[in-house]
């Protein structure tokens, strides 16, 4: 607080003394004289003049008459400052050394410090590489399940560190398409995984293709880094919890004009007589594919492939369903091939399964390879994965049981992880999915860290893009993720313009509130209306599983966002991720820790 | 020629007895048309609906917005049983929608609905008056006193001849306008739909490139 000391001196009109003579006539009345002001103001600490603080002494004439100083009038300014310090004694911090803040963050520094000693800028100076992709895992998607994650556990959430937060190195990607300001999973993948930026909706080609003409294919495929990784003699895996054949996995072995060519059915006439081949064939096909693109060059195929989508790889008829089949007809085929026998006749000593037990039956140690599609379409959501028909292994379970397999090999390893289904969880509107699949994504990566020595494994976590999810309001700290915004000190949600309470997290289009979980009316049926606005939450438990998030724009399906996503990396070369970087950076961070094209190449010379 | 087995049930017409020896349709394999009339405020609107059922499957054909949605119970599931698919008879197209996206909490209540028209357990608090009728063609009267609600029961098919729901003034009736039982007639319209391209719910927000899903995105649906 400013302290304001006005003092006046009042200024006297002095009479004229009369003259000698005849008094001559009055003359008019003088002006009323001027007041002189001088004003003092205590100044704090951090001022310009006075470094430590002092009293500043204004001094003028009130030429308006106004009765006070105004900023105008001032014809003198001086100060009285306190003594300046020579030293800062070990007192003057004590209040910061005892923070625990301080603390902490002096020994970040500190650690921050040795990491960046002892980085490994040694081209090919790790072994093995895994890339970890959060589909639709936009910073503010980390933040929120960070906070969910440790209120889970128990803290108020805020503090709590999710496994890749605790990466010394980070940076920012910029998610951008070619051919688009908020882009697709297609593209950003297929920079990510080849180092080229390329359009919306195409995999593991440039931007001079045409989206969906099979035509413009030829002469325009791009080499990933998997098939590098396989060329090199690398032992090569690939997981997603979507479809195999959905775009960020796809982009690591296939090459499409359109990412939705999952399988035959999928295709226009005109792109199969034109030879155009479906996803799902190219994934059964990647090392007969592969070694026909190079002469004399002998693969073994990808050692790992997990995900979902039976129904791409399956032809249409039910005698060809899984035993766990949730449809009629399991399989999309309609040129009557099964790709999954044709995987096993190419592969006899090969695992295929299809549900957990198979998986668990599994020995990595012995086994050569796997090949498992545990869901007809998309694999559960981690928070429904108990309520599967057959069972289903959970992101960590994939993960640990491919880096035991995977490691067999003395060359060393890729392997792609892609949590596919925060990106859905967020398109449908609903937090609680979104965030517990980030949760799992996060205990996948934890695990991956802890089977692996960070001086031969190189781990990079980022995401495609990011989600219209936001983190709003001043709710105060430790307040449920998913509950309604209560202020600090309060203890009721506060209420907005409207009178009605409102969550903190929400999202800026989409198909807005729906409150599935307190659903009890049997013949309610699908509900088909987008509820976009404000609803009346005051009696709604908006933590529960079922409740959709509100909306500001009305659409069926909530959108991707542009901004910035993060990268973390950990273990060789993890220290060339920093600043801010087009997309493409993390294919030659990758390339450059294991020295991947080098190593290719020597393959590839008779 | 085939003998077409359709009985037509309109006003005033009992079920007649042409068949020398009565053997029972499929009751399993079977479709049945409704006229759905509901008068509100002393305002008068009505659709029709048609249900096919096979086994464990159910379709229902709304004509008027040319929207059918299937419904189909996976066998020996206890949980994750009830699967749907949206399809949009004008674009050939159709969305499927798994067991959690399904507004129902109560997924075996919410199928014998859909199985039934109108489920079993509602019925069990009806009254029942008086039946008529042989064996495949047996109806039965159903009632709660006092109220305008009522059933008559197809007993065969375990399916409402007609029913009324609402209070007076405020009402909502379904009633058959035909029986289907020719098992060719009732399979056409489920394999008419399965050649329709469909489209995982989950991935409608990446395909906005799809002119039939944008579409449907800005509509809602
Ligand atoms: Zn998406």
């Amino acid at each position: 607080m400013k302290l304001l000391t006005k003092i006046s001196i009042l200024a006297t009109s002095v009479a004229l003394a009369a003259c000698n003579g005849d008094d001559g006539q009055n003359g008019t009345d003088g002006k009323n004289g001027q007041s002189s002001f001088v004003l003092q103001t205590v100044v704090q600490p951090g001022h310009a003049v006075c470094a430590n603080g002092g009293i500043q002494i204004d001094s003028g004439l009130d030429k308006d008459g106004n009765g006070k100083l105004d900023a105008g009038e001032i014809t003198s300014t001086t100060h009285q400052c306190k003594p300046t310090k020579t030293s800062l004694s070990q007192s003057d911090l004590l209040t910061n050394a005892n923070n625990n803040w301080y603390v902490q963050s002096a020994k970040s520094v500190e650690d921050a410090k040795q990491m960046a000693l002892k980085a490994n800028n040694e081209r090919g100076g790790a072994k093995n590489v895994i890339l970890f992709v959060g589909d639709g895992m936009g910073v503010s998607t980390v933040t929120a399940a960070r906070i969910r994650d440790g209120q889970n556990k128990g803290m108020k959430g805020e503090e709590n560190n999710l496994s890749f937060d605790k990466f010394p190195f980070a940076g920012l990607a910029k998610t951008y398409n070619v051919d688009a300001q908020t882009p697709d999973s297609a593209g950003t993948m297929t920079a990510m995984i080849s180092g080229v930026k390329t359009d919306v909706g195409v995999l593991g080609v440039d931007e001079d293709i045409e989206r969906g003409n099979c035509t413009t294919v030829s002469g325009n495929e791009l080499v990933s880094a998997i098939e590098l990784a396989e060329i090199a003699g690398l032992s090569t895996g690939v997981i997603s919890t979507a479809r195999i054949t959905h775009a960020t996995p796809a982009a690591t072995y296939a090459k499409s004009a359109d990412r939705n060519w999952e399988d035959i059915s999928d295709m226009p006439d005109a792109a199969k007589t034109a030879g155009c081949k479906d996803i799902a064939d190219q994934l059964v096909n990647f090392e007969t594919n592969l070694e026909a693109r190079y002469d004399g060059l002998d693969v073994d195929g990808l050692e790992v492939v997990m995900g979902g989508g039976r129904r791409h790889f399956l032809p249409k008829d039910a005698a060809a369903n899984s035993p766990d089949a949730r449809s009629d007809i399991e399989g999309d085929r309609t040129d009557g091939r099964n790709l999954v026998n044709e995987w096993k006749a190419k592969y006899p000593n090969g695992d295929y399964v299809f549900e957990d037990d198979g998986f668990r039956a599994i020995n990595p140690e012995t086994a050569e390879r796997i090949f498992g599609l545990f869901n007809e379409s998309h694999m559960q959501y981690e928070a429904d994965r108990s309520n599967d028909v057959a069972g289903e292994p959970s992101l960590t379970d994939m993960t640990e049981k491919a880096i035991k397999l995977l490691d067999n090999n003395d060359k060393g390893y890729m392997l792609v992880v892609e949590s596919g289904r925060i990106d859905h969880g967020h398109h449908a509107g609903n937090a609680y999915n979104a965030l517990e699949d980030t949760i799992e994504f996060s205990e996948a990566i934890e695990k991956a860290v802890r089977m692996t020595n960070p001086e031969e494994t190189l781990i990079i976590v980022t995401a495609d893009h990011s989600h219209v999810f936001t983190i709003a309001g001043y709710p105060k700290r430790g307040n449920p993720i998913l509950g309604k915004v209560v202020a600090i000190g309060k203890t009721e949600p506060e209420k907005a313009a409207d009178d009605k309470p409102y969550t903190t997290l929400g999202y800026t289009n989409g198909r807005g509130f729906m409150d599935l979980g307190a659903e009890t009316d049997a013949d309610a049926g699908y509900d088909q209306d987008i509820h976009a606005g404000r609803a009346d939450l005051t009696d709604v438990d908006t933590t529960t599983p079922g409740f959709h998030q509100e909306a500001a724009v009305p659409r069926s399906s909530e959108t991707h966002a542009g901004e910035d996503v993060g990268i973390y990396a950990k273990g060789p070369s993890a220290q060339l991720v920093s600043g801010t970087n087009e997309q493409s950076i993390i294919f030659h961070v990758m390339e450059h820790a294991i020295d991947l094209i080098n190593k290719a190449e020597t393959k590839l010379k008779p | 020629m085939k003998k077409i087995q359709t009985l037509l049930l309109l006003a005033g017409m009992t079920f007649s007895s042409a068949q020398a020896i009565e053997v029972c349709s499929n009751h399993e394999i079977v479709g049945v048309k409704y006229q759905v009339s509901e008068i509100k405020n002393g305002k008068q609107t009505s659709k029709q609906v048609n249900v096919w059922r096979n086994k464990n499957a159910v379709l229902y054909e709304y004509p008027q917005t040319r929207i059918a949605e299937y419904w189909y119970k996976t066998p020996n599931a206890s949980k994750e049983f009830l699967q749907l698919t949206r399809y949009f008879d004008e674009f050939k197209r159709g969305i499927e929608y798994q067991s959690k996206e399904i507004r129902s909490n109560n997924k075996q209540q919410h199928w014998n609905r859909l199985y039934h028209v109108f489920t079993p357990k509602r019925l069990a608090k009806y009254q029942k008056s008086m039946t008529k009728g042989q064996t495949c063609t047996q109806v039965s009267h159903y009632h709660i006193p006092n109220t305008v609600k009522q059933v008559e029961w197809l007993e065969h098919y375990q399916l409402p001849k007609s029913f009324t729901l609402g209070q007076k003034g405020s009402t909502y009736q379904w009633t058959l306008i035909e029986l289907v039982s020719e098992q060719k007639q009732v399979l056409s319209r489920f394999s008419k739909r399965g050649e329709f391209k469909t489209t995982d719910y989950a991935d409608v927000g990446d395909n906005e490139s799809d002119e039939f899903l944008s579409q449907m995105i800005n509509q809602g649906f």
